[in-house]
């Protein structure tokens, strides 16, 4: 799909992989991958949409500095730039 | 409590070689950093669970990377990794929050190592997911080994865009154009000559350039991105040219259609530490605006609190790592670990190659000095305050309406409560505040940072032993 970020392959191996759930959908990410590179990388590109304004929101500053990223896991806002993924992590981008 | 005599914040270049040369000299260190993998952002890692099937293949600052970790690594340097200081109580005691909860640890001698964040520039449709910073741009390739886009511009100013866009077209992306604010591109004739002697720079920015020419990536000096657009996400970046004062060019617009836009507008100080210690920050243009006053050794207004790296003006990683050295020495003689003239041919070698790289640091510095006029691309709607979407016109009226400082802005609006802070909406207002009074930007405060500097969860401190 145009515009949809890739993993890279070049001189690097990854380890296991681990399964994400994002708003009920299971994604593949592997372990060492910030969640915000998962979710990137499963075609997603917006993480929220901020309240009340609806406008749409991605990953920004990439180092934790702006919190545009955040998203909620398990009931609490995290920053997905800087979070590592787990395996059966509960992700929603709906929740505020 | 516990105590440390040397403790360091902070991962990347300074700090790293601070706590090396600290832990040589036999004090005990403590490192600490908010990320999860040491080497802050110019030493990036690729996180634990992904393996690199040749080390030599990522080049040479890779592998200076690699290398200061294993230093690390093998000595008894005590590292606390994802582990954010939020605070920092009678000037050297630091509250920490570590596995959801928090403790106080006591430095007898603080090296404050924070870094930098990228310099927001905002324009219509800067919020759009697929506008990125170049920050975020590297530590998804280079860290995450993702590609965030396919079609890809990137701005700004000064030659880091150069290694950026390079990146992306090793990484397989289409570079549709690069766009230099700057009159003067970094590979123009004045700027090569005030290299002239810093062979490894030169080389390396040569390297990124070819690379882009044997891509066929399009540059423009004089061009910037005065709108972004998209239906939810970016779709097309409309650039326009600037004269010599960075001023649009009317009739001179183009659409570039891309997913993908990368600013890299250069780096502000992340002071907030050094300023809940109590240290004097002052402004300097040519260093990135506010710093953090130090003296030769890297010593701050507040004794025993040593500054390294941008924090202190910015300068990039090899001045980084030499006042990371320098602040250490002073520390350990300060505490007797050194005889008083200890380590002074380590000192002597210090300050001759910090000399050097500050030499090169100025001329970067220089092609990265924003002129006020790039923050004229704000048009009333544009978001100024990501968290909050507070907009330049709300912004704009409530300076019109009462004391215009950060401050008195925050208080009408909310700009600068959200989540960052502040870090990404302060220094705009404060353009905002310059371009309505005419005041200059040494002369608009910063807004006084509150503990925790960033969101901490309220479990964390009711699950603090001992604070």
């Amino acid at each position: 799909m145009k515009g949809t970020p890739q993993r890279l392959t070049r001189n690097i191996e990854r380890g296991c992989s681990v399964t994400v759930t994002v708003d009920g959908h299971p994604i593949v990410a592997y372990q060492g991958e910030t969640l915000a590179a998962a979710l990137l990388a499963s075609g997603r590109r917006t993480f929220r949409h901020t309240v009340p304004a609806g406008h749409p929101r991605g990953v920004f500053c990439g180092i934790g500095v702006c919190f545009d990223c955040l998203v909620t896991v398990d009931g609490s806002r995290i920053r997905a730039c800087v979070t590592p993924v787990r395996d059966g992590m509960q992700v929603s981008t709906t929740e505020n | 409590m516990r105590e440390a005599e040397v403790v360091i914040v902070g991962g990347g270049p300074a700090g790293l070689t601070a706590a090396l040369e600290s832990a040589a000299a036999g004090a005990d260190v403590v490192l600490i950093d908010e990320y999860l993998t040491l080497g802050g952002q110019y030493y990036k890692q690729v996180p634990d669970g992904f393996t690199l099937k040749s080390a030599k293949a990522e080049g040479a600052e890779f592998g200076e990377g690699t290398e200061i970790l294993e230093h690390l690594r093998a000595s008894k340097v005590e590292t606390l990794l994802g582990t954010l200081v939020w605070d920092i109580l009678d000037e050297r005691t630091l509250a920490v929050y570590r596995g959801d909860t928090t403790e106080r640890i006591r430095a007898r001698h603080l090296i404050l190592a924070p870094g930098a964040q990228e310099v927001p520039v905002a324009f219509p449709g800067w919020t759009l997911p697929g506008v990125l910073m170049g920050g975020a741009a590297q530590a998804l390739m280079v860290s995450q080994r993702l590609l965030p886009g396919r079609r890809v511009v990137l701005a700004g100013a000064g030659p880091l865009q150069l290694k950026v866009a390079s990146q992306f077209v090793e990484a397989g992306a289409e570079v549709v154009d690069v766009l230099e604010a700057s009159s003067k591109p970094p590979m123009s004739m004045e700027n090569a000559l005030r290299a002239f002697g810093h062979w490894g720079k030169m080389r390396e920015g040569l390297e990124y350039w070819l690379k882009l020419k044997k891509a066929g990536a399009p540059y423009h000096p004089h061009q910037v991105p005065v709108r972004a657009l998209g239906n939810g996400e970016l779709e097309a970046v409309v650039v326009a040219e600037v004269d010599a004062d960075w001023r649009v060019i009317p009739g001179t617009e183009r659409t570039l259609e891309a997913d993908t836009l990368c600013l890299s507008y250069g780096f502000l100080p992340s002071t907030q530490l050094p300023r809940l210690a109590g240290c004097r920050i002052v402004f300097e243009a040519e260093s990135g605006g506010w710093v953090t006053q130090h003296d030769a050794n890297q010593e701050t207004s507040v004794a025993g609190v040593y500054v390294a790296g941008e924090v202190g003006g910015i300068g990039g990683a090899d001045v980084a790592e030499e006042e990371g050295r320098v602040a250490a020495i002073a520390a350990l003689r300060a505490l007797g670990k050194v005889p008083a003239d200890g380590l002074r041919k380590q000192e002597e070698k210090s300050r001759a190659r910090l000399a050097e790289a500050r030499k090169f640091a100025g001329l970067t510095r220089d092609m990265m000095r924003l002129k006020p006029a790039l923050f004229d691309l704000m048009t009333d709607d544009t978001i100024v305050c990501r968290c909050e979407d507070i907009s330049v016109q709300a912004v704009r009226a409530a300076l019109a309406d009462g004391e215009p400082t950060l401050r008195g802005v925050k208080i009408r609006t909310r700009a600068g409560m959200g989540c960052c802070q502040g870090r990404m909406c302060g220094h705009l207002i404060a353009r905002l505040i310059a371009q309505q009074t005419g005041a200059s930007l040494d002369r608009i405060d910063l807004d006084t940072p509150r503990p925790p500097v960033k969101p901490i969860p309220l479990s964390a401190l009711a699950a603090g032993v001992d604070l």
